[in-house]
């Protein structure tokens, strides 16, 4: 939090422009990079990935250290830095 | 029977009269109060209870239901009485003759036999309850009460040929199975799905009373609230002009037009009957047909009028205790429903609730994808797989934990691990030599020798270190879960332990396994996740002693020391009864924070298509044709032109739509709909099924002019009855490829 806290206050103008970069890996340890700004919502990258792997959002699950993501967050909520690290697995469902 | 007497004033005379009606049983006699907007009084009644009794001097009671709209559409004198009555709770269905089927849809339960739904052909001339009264269940059969025989007998005197002709008592209850609750707070819920009797005039401004204003019109619209449980088995309809609603419901439309859905078994989906889940699709020349099991039955659809909601959002569980929420979505929501799976979702809420809720000590749950983000990675060794989980356990000691919960999904199959105790391994109060050599101790109660602490006897002869299996399945390799904990945690403690405490060797001894063999275990193959909630909540709530006799025997049932980890565990019938609390527990606001409901808005979504089409398509060929279509009665006639000569302009999209535009909306959809819509009934089943099931079939959006062509072949009482249907319909018809209504 405090390190958030310190950029607000050195670059203030800076940080709307400012984008980072984020990975998602998914279970196979494939790599994807998405560009954000910290203000965007975490579902613009859901979705984004999920239309590019080809499966619907509903069957993914992102984790930020174990914890999973909602999809209103930002990275700044989230507290992401430039290249950060989300995972990505998918739904799990169990019966027998 | 308790009677209430509303008077309709003279003002009401030409503004909306908004009664909303639902018939009274099953073969459309009768009709029931469901809601009314004008008195007061009658706004707290609660839905489905009470019966129109009588309009002015008529009596109201045994008329067919279309009868008694008609009637009050046509009354012309104002101010006039309405009286309701409360329906009935016992209804007495006469059998005349033995029938091999009786065609009635039974369950039996513990103490009763309830009546789930009854098919056509009745064998019964009496008047059946409608099943959205309440639950139906047999009082009697010819006198003798169903209290006093087992239900065994009661169905074997239903099946006994002598019983005949047989008088069966039905008593109707308000109770969980319900379908409609007769509580004030849902009447909104239900209010929708039933006709609203409207008189209003062409204007969108009310306007004074004026003789000809008095032409009544009635528009029949069947909207229904996908989220509501359910209404009936019949179609609801909605006899509406442009009400509050109306414009409410145009509001919550989101703009983006809807897409081709990807159609799924099991999937949750909006459609305009409710929410449901999907059974199977059908591929036909018009288009995708799509089965739905809706609360009610089951329906057809078009596949343009069904809409995919697994990823709406449905509520949000904020958890107390461990940081973040739990988002629970339409198709987390129908995985609760018997014979579905559990997905990581529900087990996340409902772990996190009982942390919440029975608050536990040293309790930590770990993610439920631990295990399998590890194992993934294990291939590639274990510090490979150490690696990615490695910041899971961010700000937590796993080694002060007492219990730590470990779910594990593998092979499309919930278990579970319980680690105990390992909090031992960090006190540091107490020698924990024992753990990390070696030793013995030559003096029973004293000292240390090598550390100098005090013993802790008691915690190490009852408080043992292990892990414990619940598998409800015996489906995962137990060795398999427990080379993975002892793995992880052997990792964990030297990451975080190793140096400030003593090198640790996780391995069977010190982490021995326990395995009960006798606990309750799933009969089917969809309850896993249940079980799995299960045990960790009895756990929680009272754990076993896991003292040395029983780790070192590797069962928890030591008789006379705590709870007994074997059959008698718990009941069978708890699982159900879970699925059931969990059912409620993510309906329940104290509990979880209830999202917005989609179903208008995909209704909605619908309707923008509608327009859009209508607009593009058909623009040119509704004037033609409006004409045409009015000369069948000159009643539609007046109607249809006041509608022409009331579109203003297009309707747009704007998600604000004024009452002015939603009238334009709603116009082309009578004029023009019942033509495109209705098709004649070749199907054998339609014609059985057309009174109070009723089929509105508009396969053929695309070609018009086939389905006028079909539409003069229709008998014109039926097609007086689509016609309502689907222009009450409104909306939904026009995309509906096709309805049933079971």
């Amino acid at each position: 939090m405090s390190d958030n806290e310190d950029k607000v206050a050195t670059g203030e103008g800076e940080e709307k422009k400012q984008t980072i970069t984020i990975r998602v890996k998914d279970q196979s340890g494939e790599e994807t990079f998405f560009k954000v700004k910290p203000h965007t919502k975490m579902e613009k990258i859901f979705s984004a990935y999920a239309q590019r792997k080809g499966v619907p959002v509903t069957a993914l699950r992102f984790l930020l250290d174990g914890t999973r993501i909602a999809a209103d967050q930002t990275p700044k909520m989230l507290e992401l830095e430039d290249q950060d690290q989300i995972d990505c697995a998918l739904e799990q469902v169990g019966g027998w | 029977m308790e009677l209430i007497e509303i008077e309709i004033p003279a003002c009401k005379a030409n503004s909306l009269l908004k009664l909303r009606l639902h018939e009274a049983t099953e073969d459309g006699i009768g009709a029931v109060f469901v809601k009314c907007d004008f008195e007061s009084r009658l706004k707290r009644l609660p839905p489905f209870r009470y019966q129109l009794y009588s309009f002015g001097n008529e009596s109201l009671v045994s008329l067919p239901f279309q009868e008694i709209l008609d009637k009050l559409a046509a009354t012309k004198t104002f101010p006039n009485m309405i009286r309701l009555i409360s329906c009935p709770l016992a209804w007495n269905l006469y059998f005349p003759k033995h029938k091999k089927k009786l065609n009635l849809k039974i369950e039996r339960s513990n103490d009763a036999v309830q009546i789930q739904g009854y098919e056509k052909p009745y064998r019964t001339p009496s008047q059946i309850p409608n099943l959205i009264l309440g639950s139906q269940y047999i009082a009697a059969v010819n006198g003798i009460l169903a209290c006093d025989i087992n239900n065994q007998k009661l169905i074997a005197l239903l099946k006994d040929p002598n019983s005949y002709p047989l008088t069966l008592r039905i008593d109707i209850k308000q109770d969980e199975n319900s379908k409609v609750l007769q509580r004030p707070q849902f009447l909104l819920r239900y209010s929708e799905k039933c006709v609203i009797l409207s008189k209003r005039r062409t204007g969108t401004q009310v306007q004074l009373p004026q003789p000809n204003a008095m032409k009544k019109r009635k528009q029949v619209t069947s909207q229904e609230v996908p989220t509501t449980p359910a209404t009936s088995i019949e179609n609801p309809i909605e006899i509406l002009d442009s009400s509050d609603e109306e414009v409410k419901q145009i509001d919550l439309t989101p703009s983006k037009p809807s897409k081709v859905e990807q159609f799924t078994r099991n999937k949750a989906v909006s459609t305009p009957l409710g929410i449901g889940t999907i059974l199977g699709t059908k591929s036909t020349a018009a288009g995708k047909i799509v089965k739905v099991q809706l609360p009610f039955g089951k329906g057809y659809f078009h596949q343009l009028c069904v809409k995919g909601i697994d990823e709406i959002p449905f509520a949000i569980y904020k958890r107390s205790q461990a940081k973040g929420q739990v988002l629970l979505t339409y198709g987390d929501i129908i995985r609760l429903e018997e014979t579905q799976l559990f997905n990581d979702t529900i087990l996340d809420f409902y772990l996190s609730y009982l942390m919440d809720t029975l608050n536990p000590t040293g309790v930590y749950v770990c993610s439920t994808f631990l295990y399998g983000h590890y194992q993934r990675a294990r291939p590639e060794g274990a510090d490979k797989a150490y690696a990615a989980v490695k910041n899971w356990t961010k700000g937590i000691n796993l080694f002060e934990t007492k219990f730590l919960v470990v779910p594990v999904n593998e092979k499309g199959h919930w278990s579970v691990a319980i680690v105990c105790n390992l909090y031992q391994l960090t006190q540091k109060e107490y020698c924990r030599c024992a753990f990390f050599q070696v030793i013995k101790h030559q003096l029973p109660n004293s000292n240390c020798s090598i550390c100098q602490l005090p013993r802790n006897l008691h915690r190490e002869v009852s408080d043992r270190v292990c892990i414990m299996v619940l598998d409800s399945l015996k489906c995962h390799k137990t060795s398999r879960i427990t080379r993975f904990l002892r793995e992880y945690l052997q990792m964990e403690w030297d990451m975080k332990h190793k140096a400030t405490i003593a090198p640790l060797d996780v391995s069977k001894k010190t982490l021995p396994t326990i395995v009960p063999l006798k606990i309750p275990r799933q009969v089917n193959n969809v309850d896993c996740g249940v079980f799995l909630l299960h045990y960790v909540e009895l756990f929680l709530q009272n754990p076993p002693q896991l003292n040395m006799d029983v780790v070192a025997a590797r069962k928890p049932t030591t008789p006379g020391i705590g709870v007994q980890l074997d059959e008698t565990w718990f009941s069978l019938d708890d699982i159900p009864a879970k699925r059931k609390e969990l059912q409620r527990l993510v309906r329940d606001p104290s509990v979880v924070t209830l999202l917005d409901a989609p179903e208008k808005s995909s209704f909605s979504i619908n309707t923008i298509d509608m327009t859009k089409l209508e607009d593009s398509t058909f623009a040119a060929k509704r004037s033609v044709k409006t004409p045409e279509k009015t000369t069948k009665t000159s009643d539609k006639a007046t109607k249809t032109q006041d509608e022409t000569s009331n579109i203003p302009q297009k309707p747009t999209k704007s998600s604000k739509m004024t009452s002015n535009s939603l009238e334009t909306n709603i116009q082309p959809k009578t004029s023009n709909l019942p033509k495109e819509s209705i098709k004649s009934p070749r199907d054998t089943k339609s014609k059985a099924i057309l009174k109070s099931n009723i089929k509105v079939n508009l396969d053929e959006l695309s070609m018009p002019e086939n389905n006028q062509a079909k539409q003069s072949k229709l008998a014109p009482e039926l097609s007086q009855e689509l016609e309502n249907i689907v222009a009450v319909n409104g909306p939904v018809s026009v995309n509906n490829g096709s309805i049933w209504i079971f």
